[in-house]
């Protein structure tokens, strides 16, 4: 019976640790990113992950570039008084040891007009005061 | 070993239990023959048949909220088999830029919904027969978070938060749907 309970806990750590995107430079470390699939093909969507500040100092992050989208820009979606308002963030400081995270209903990526790779994979720049950082994200449908 | 299941049985009794909520008429809605613009180009009523609606208010370039929302409905629908129960209507907020083929793109994914745009005026309209608000601050638009789910006379029976549970959307759609 411990046999067993050791194994599935084993194959559980082992299956969520293979699907855990995860890619560091510059003392910051990027997990989960992803693309999320549009609605229909010729529409705009979103990327979501999140950033970690392993270093010591603050980090800027400027703008964020999308090779399968003719635009990226940086946003928030925010509640004020029953609604949902949408605004552009020219820059997000990412504090040391902080985890900034980018999901639904929060902050963002907002892609302009994808056009989804046949690999289903898109390089996403994200440009710090300190330099750009490249990684590959997947393209997928939006987490439930 | 008979104590360890008949615990886990009563859990699971509980968590089959379906959540029941308090639906009834409340002094908004939307009256009856309210028409705008489809996603066909025609002009249509909001409400269709004896069914149930939700409402939600939104706009095709929304790239997160609206199509998360839009998921969670469509997951709650599916979940509870309400696709021939309920029919779903997007009002677009964005009304200098929307277009009707906007919005059949948009929601080419969900059959059972259908997108409606107007002037300025009518959405205008549209949003204080139900209590909503949207302002569109140089292309920064804001639009109400609810859905509201009608009766079919157009009042609205309850009103939905894009946060709440898809387990209770969809026990607050199934009610408003039987």
């Amino acid at each position: 019976m411990r046999i067993l309970v050791v194994l599935s806990l084993a194959l559980t750590l082992l299956f969520f640790g293979c699907n855990s995107q995860k890619h560091r430079e510059r003392h910051l470390l990027f997990q989960d990113w992803y693309v999320v699939k549009p609605l229909a093909a010729g529409l705009g969507s979103v990327a979501y992950g999140t950033i970690t500040n392993e270093g010591i100092s603050p980090q800027i992050l400027k703008q964020a570039a999308f090779g399968c989208a003719a635009s990226a820009d940086l946003h928030e979606t925010m509640e004020v008084a029953g609604r949902m308002r949408m605004q552009a963030l020219p820059a997000i400081t990412l504090a040391p040891g902080e985890t900034t995270v980018f999901e639904p209903g929060h902050k963002h990526v907002m892609l302009g007009l994808l056009n989804v790779p046949a690999d289903e994979k898109c390089e996403a720049v994200l440009t710090f005061e300190s330099g750009p950082v490249r990684f590959l994200v997947p393209v997928k449908e939006r987490k439930k | 070993m008979k104590r360890w299941f008949l615990t886990i049985l009563a859990l699971f009794s509980l968590s089959c239990r379906g959540e029941k909520y308090e639906l009834g008429e409340m002094p908004i809605g939307i009256p009856a023959g309210t028409e705008l613009v489809s996603q066909d180009g025609r002009r249509e009523s909001l409400l269709q048949g004896n069914g149930a609606t939700a409402l939600f208010f939104g706009f095709t370039r929304c790239p997160d909220f609206c199509p998360m929302t839009l998921g969670k409905i469509d997951a709650a629908i599916k979940d509870g088999k309400l696709e021939q129960k309920l029919r779903l209507v997007f009002v677009s907020v964005d009304t200098p830029r929307e277009k009707p083929e906007d919005l059949k793109r948009f929601l080419s994914s969900f059959p059972y919904a259908r997108g409606f745009s107007g002037t300025k005026a009518e959405i205008t309209a549209l949003e204080k027969s139900l209590g909503a608000f949207s302002k569109d601050d140089a292309g920064k638009i804001s639009h109400s978070l609810y859905i509201y789910v009608l009766n079919a006379k157009g009042k609205a029976v309850y009103l939905l938060r894009h946060d709440d549970p898809t387990a209770k959307i969809r026990a607050v759609l199934e009610q408003a749907a039987s």
